[in-house]
């Protein structure tokens, strides 16, 4: 028996991995159109699902009596709570009423605390939404596992339940998380709680005050638009007096509403940091008043663009002279950049 | 039939069912928007962007009145309002602007582009079709 020269062994080992790249790329083409077959033919049971269920679900929010409805099948329940939760959301007043009596006729409550674990995450976030908007107060407990969640659509979809089913112990439940998750927004948070309980969590940040640090402040200070303006004030007073922090100052500088805090803003006028002295123009457009115009005016010579910009904005926003005597005040500053900026935003006033 | 006597009714047309524009690209609230107004015997138009919307407004007839959501496709409402008050045909048409940002500064804009009324996402329908009522003097069933 002869040996088999070194040569020939490479072409069959190259033989052999050109048939087994072969066998694979087969493989995975049949995969990719076995999984495109599944996509199309899923896709094509939510259209036929859709067009079935959208006229029901349209006509119980219309208020229309109900018609008999056909079975839900379990594998149309998360499109059957996709579209009722998107019905519910783009509706107010008493439409909802209608819904969440399709809602139990089709026991949408206990395939929703059915999903609550499910695998899919999507069909995670859809139970929560579904158990808020449906309103049983006894599901709380059930929801307020969820505000622990490490994905913060799911937590945060949880408070909005929450803030739906109790808004009191909500807001109680919220509070303390406000402070420790730092992957929530704080902004959503403040759309949820606008309508229902705002005071109570403005009434907390207001009492945590104190004790927070600078960087949960800047975290935090979305929440100020929960609070009425005399409460806003205090919020954004002692900010100003007391925060150091550049970013701090400038944030509540954006929340400032009232002329009580002009002293505040003027002196901020002058701060070193160029983001405090744009957001303190923007804050003399909105609250000043005649005695500020001179400050705006030496604002408009600010190294920095977005300083003069602002300052141009705040003179052109109606406090401070009309457009007439703006547009001649702008051929005569001395500062070439100050005059220029000052035409540019009343052009753009223009268009 | 001599000598009878014919008696001629005079045919007058039905008038005809007053019209909407509704230019909505989510297809839950277009098939909401839509349903809410052919219910009360609109004949409705519902198109998904603003590109389409114009098209309709320079080729077709006006319609008695228009609801436009602002954040379209490839032109705003506030876009298709404006070209709505600058077609001679379609000027005097009602315009609701239907928007989720309902902030002072957006509500001015949409009425200096020409919205006869603003109203706020999520919608209340009755609130909806009363203002659609109001504007283009009743209509519906």
């Amino acid at each position: 028996m002869g040996t088999v020269p070194a040569s020939e062994l490479m072409v069959q080992v190259a033989l052999a991995i050109g048939l087994a790249s072969l066998v694979l790329a087969g493989g995975m083409v049949l995969r990719i159109l076995a999984m495109r077959r599944r996509r199309l033919r899923r896709q094509a049971r939510v259209d036929r699902f859709l067009e079935v269920w959208r006229p029901r679900v349209y006509e119980a929010a219309l208020g229309e009596p109900p018609q008999a409805l056909p079975p839900l099948a379990a594998e149309d329940d998360v499109t059957f709570l996709l579209l009722w939760n998107q019905v519910q959301e783009g509706l107010r007043g008493p439409p909802r009423a209608g819904l969440n009596k399709l809602a139990r006729t089709v026991g949408a409550r206990i395939i929703a605390l059915r999903r609550l674990d499910d695998a899919d995450p999507t069909a995670r976030l859809l139970s929560l939404r579904t158990l808020g908007h449906f309103g049983q107060v006894e599901d709380f407990e059930r929801v307020a596992g969820y505000l622990d969640d490490r994905s913060p659509p799911i937590a945060l979809a949880a408070a909005r339940a929450l803030a739906r089913l109790d808004p009191r112990r909500a807001a109680d439940a919220l509070w303390p998380r406000l402070l420790s998750r730092r992957d929530w927004s704080m902004a959503q948070v403040a759309t949820t709680f606008q309508e229902v309980e705002a005071a109570r969590i403005g009434e907390a940040l207001l009492q945590a005050l104190p004790t927070l640090s600078p960087p949960d402040l800047q975290r935090l200070l979305p929440l100020v638009s929960l609070l009425d303006d005399a409460r806003a004030d205090v919020v954004v007073a002692t900010l100003l007096a007391t925060a150091q922090d550049p970013d701090n100052l400038a944030g509540a500088l954006r929340h400032a509403r009232s002329p009580a805090l002009l002293d505040d803003v003027v002196r901020l006028a002058r701060h070193p940091e160029w983001p405090v002295r744009t957001q303190a123009a923007a804050a003399l457009g909105r609250l000043g008043d005649p005695s500020n115009r001179r400050l705006l005016i030496e604002l408009l010579s600010d190294p920095q663009w977005w300083v003069r910009y602002r300052a141009a904005q705040a003179l052109a926003a109606g406090r401070f002279g009309s457009r007439e005597a703006l547009g001649a005040l702008s051929e005569v500053l001395p500062d070439r950049f100050a005059r220029d900026m000052l035409a540019h935003v009343l052009a753009e006033g223009a268009r | 039939m001599p000598g009878g006597r014919r008696t001629v009714v005079p045919m007058t047309a039905p008038p005809p069912s007053p019209s909407i524009l509704v230019v909505e690209d989510d297809p839950t609230i277009a098939g909401l928007v839509g349903m809410l107004f052919r219910k009360e015997g609109f004949a409705t138009t519902v198109l998904r962007d603003g590109r389409a919307a114009l098209a309709h407004v320079a080729r077709e007839a006006p319609a008695s009145a228009a609801i436009l959501d602002v954040m379209l496709p490839y032109a705003d409402g506030l876009a298709v309002t404006q070209a709505i008050r600058a077609d001679a045909r379609w000027a005097g048409v009602p315009v609701v602007v239907l928007s989720a940002r309902t902030a002072p500064v957006d509500q001015e804009r949409a009425r200096q582009a020409g919205a006869s009324e603003v109203m706020a996402k999520p919608f209340h329908p009755q609130q909806l079709l009363a203002a659609v009522r109001r504007l283009s003097g009743g209509g519906g069933a």
